[in-house]
């Protein structure tokens, strides 16, 4: 029991790791929480929902489709609104009054076109189980996971490993610097929301084979916050860590106290981690000396 | 005829209603060093900038070996045009070697890269040292040394130096001098920026004396050294 309860665990966790460590790559190249990050995953669950249900494509089409859908909308969303508030020189409070102001938007938009009503995948996965080890494990679980761990690694080969990924991280060290150097700031960027709104529309998709998909369930991007700051925020392995913890945690909540008591444990792990350890469990603290 | 290296001509630029530079001529032939010399808020980080494409020019040209400087950072770096910064500007969060990796960002000779690398570590030991070590958790000399490394890493025609000698010891300044004459021996031109006046003008070629954004003096190291009232004048020694 305890053992199938990891599981899930851990594969909710990956779908809110796919989540956190866009939100936090965005955070750590701009200093803003993007409150948008969430419909990204929406947007891509939706879409996904369209060419699946309502057109003739089959799933895995429709699942593509609906990732490059949440990655071209975090891009716009970076190009037609972000860009253009940053070259107004204002406060970073601004960018994220504009994200707030786009999670409405988006929420809004899919109440119009889609309704309320819940909408799931056409397949029945989410009710299958194999038997490991004694255990009962969900077979949506199980392959979650696995997509989620090759993203995840792959996300990680990308960030330490390669030339683009270097200089995301220079950028969020040091943009004035890194611009001086001749880094493509604003491509590097444009590069990263396209990015997470990949990792973002994978996200929503799992997560809505797994429990429907609906107008407001990106939501969820509160607890890739939830999730970066555990683990550090701006610190990509730290939200990877993060989010696998806060998953494993409201699963236990859920089996061992009561489901409804779930988010009351993640926010108040939010606040205790506000108040004991700021910085998260992997968050650097090295200082500049100029 | 040879054309000039760098050639800048009538360069105005403001922060808003702030006119950093009033019409700043100046130009660099292959090989030299040359100095700009001026006080706190003169206007030498700024003329810097210009050249570097990250500041708006509000009026005047700078031409690159005889040609119009490109427009975006990245093209002016690939061009050949490099700075070490005011302040140095380490990647505090990332190691020495990432540091000099992110400097060759836009480089793809590989085997160049690599003789580079070896030429930084062999320029400044302490930084082969200390490859593995976050560039924030340097001392001030080494993050100096490492901001002239990584500029090193973009394989330049032209560095431009903003007062690498602020804040550091004697001894250090010394050693930081000697390797920038070193790189502009192994056939790279040099822009020092220094308000160490004494100290810039034995060290140039040539050497331009900058005023609220205007030049107001020029000539060579040597002679502008035994001028000691301008000196005076303008740089407040
Ligand atoms: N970001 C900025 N915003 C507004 N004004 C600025 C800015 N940067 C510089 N200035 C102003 O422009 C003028 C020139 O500044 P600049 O940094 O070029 O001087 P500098 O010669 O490099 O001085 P220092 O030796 O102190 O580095 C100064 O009057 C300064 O106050
Ligand atoms: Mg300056």
């Amino acid at each position: 029991m305890f053992f199938q309860q990891l599981i899930t665990g851990i594969s909710v966790g990956g779908i809110y790791a796919l989540l956190a460590t866009g939100y936090s790559l965005i955070y750590s190249l701009l200093d803003f929480s993007n409150w948008s990050h969430g419909e990204f995953a929406m947007v891509g669950a939706y879409i996904a929902i369209v060419f699946s249900t309502m057109l003739p494509f089959p799933f895995l089409v429709a699942a593509m489709i609906g990732v490059a859908g949440g990655a071209l909308v975090s891009w716009l969303t970076e190009k037609v609104v972000y860009r253009r508030i940053r070259s107004t020189g204002g406060p970073n409070m601004f960018l994220m009054i504009g994200a707030m102001g786009l999670s409405s938007v988006f929420q809004q938009a899919a109440n119009l076109i889609f309704t309320g009503q819940y909408r799931s995948y056409p397949f029945k996965l989410p009710v299958s189980t194999i038997k490991i080890a004694g255990a009962y494990i969900g077979v949506l679980d199980l392959i979650s996971l696995i997509i989620t761990a090759i993203i995840l690694i792959f996300l990680m080969y990308i960030i330490n490993k390669t030339q683009f990924g270097l200089n995301v991280r220079g950028i969020a060290c040091n943009q004035w610097g890194a611009k001086i150097l001749g880094v493509k700031v604003d491509s590097c960027i444009s590069k990263v929301f396209i990015l997470a709104g990949c990792l973002a529309g994978v996200a929503g998709i799992l997560y809505g084979a797994k429990y429907n998909v609906w107008p407001t369930m990106g939501n969820i991007g509160l607890k890739a916050f939830i999730s970066s700051v555990l683990g550090g925020l701006g610190s990509v392995p730290g939200a990877i860590l993060g989010a696998v913890l806060l998953g494993i945690i409201e699963t236990l909540v859920s089996a061992y106290v009561s489901s409804s008591l779930r988010d009351f444990f993640s926010f108040a792990l939010l606040i205790v981690i506000l108040l004991v350890k700021p910085s998260g469990l992997l968050g650097v603290d090295v200082q500049d000396k100029a | 005829m040879m054309t000039d290296m760098l050639k800048v001509t009538d360069l105005k630029a403001a922060y808003g209603g702030i006119h950093a530079l009033r019409g700043v001529s100046l130009k660099v032939d292959e090989g030299e060093i040359v100095a700009v010399l001026g006080a706190n808020g003169a206007g030498k980080s700024t003329l810097l900038k210009c050249i570097s494409g990250v500041m708006k020019v509000a009026g005047g040209s700078i031409e690159y070996l005889g040609k119009p400087i490109p427009k975006k950072p990245f093209e002016i770096v690939q061009a050949g045009l490099v700075q070490v910064p005011e302040g140095r500007q380490i990647f505090s969060k990332l190691t020495v070697e990432e540091n000099l990796r992110l400097g060759a960002g836009l480089r793809a000779d590989t085997t160049g890269m690599e003789e580079d690398y070896k030429r930084c570590y062999d320029l400044f030991p302490r930084l082969a040292e200390r490859k593995k070590q976050y560039g924030g958790l340097l001392s001030g000399g080494e993050q100096q040394m490492l901001a002239i490394a990584r500029g090193i890493m973009a394989h330049p025609k032209v560095m431009m130096f903003d007062e690498p000698s602020l804040g550091l010891a004697p001894v250090i300044i010394k050693e930081m001098f000697d390797v920038i004459k070193q790189i502009n021996e192994e056939g790279t031109t040099v822009v020092l920026i220094e308000q160490n006046a004494q100290l810039a003008l034995e060290f140039c070629d040539r050497a331009y004396i900058l005023q609220t954004g205007k030049i107001v003096a020029e000539g060579r190291g040597e002679d502008l050294l035994k001028d000691e009232s301008m000196i005076a004048a303008y740089l407040g020694e």
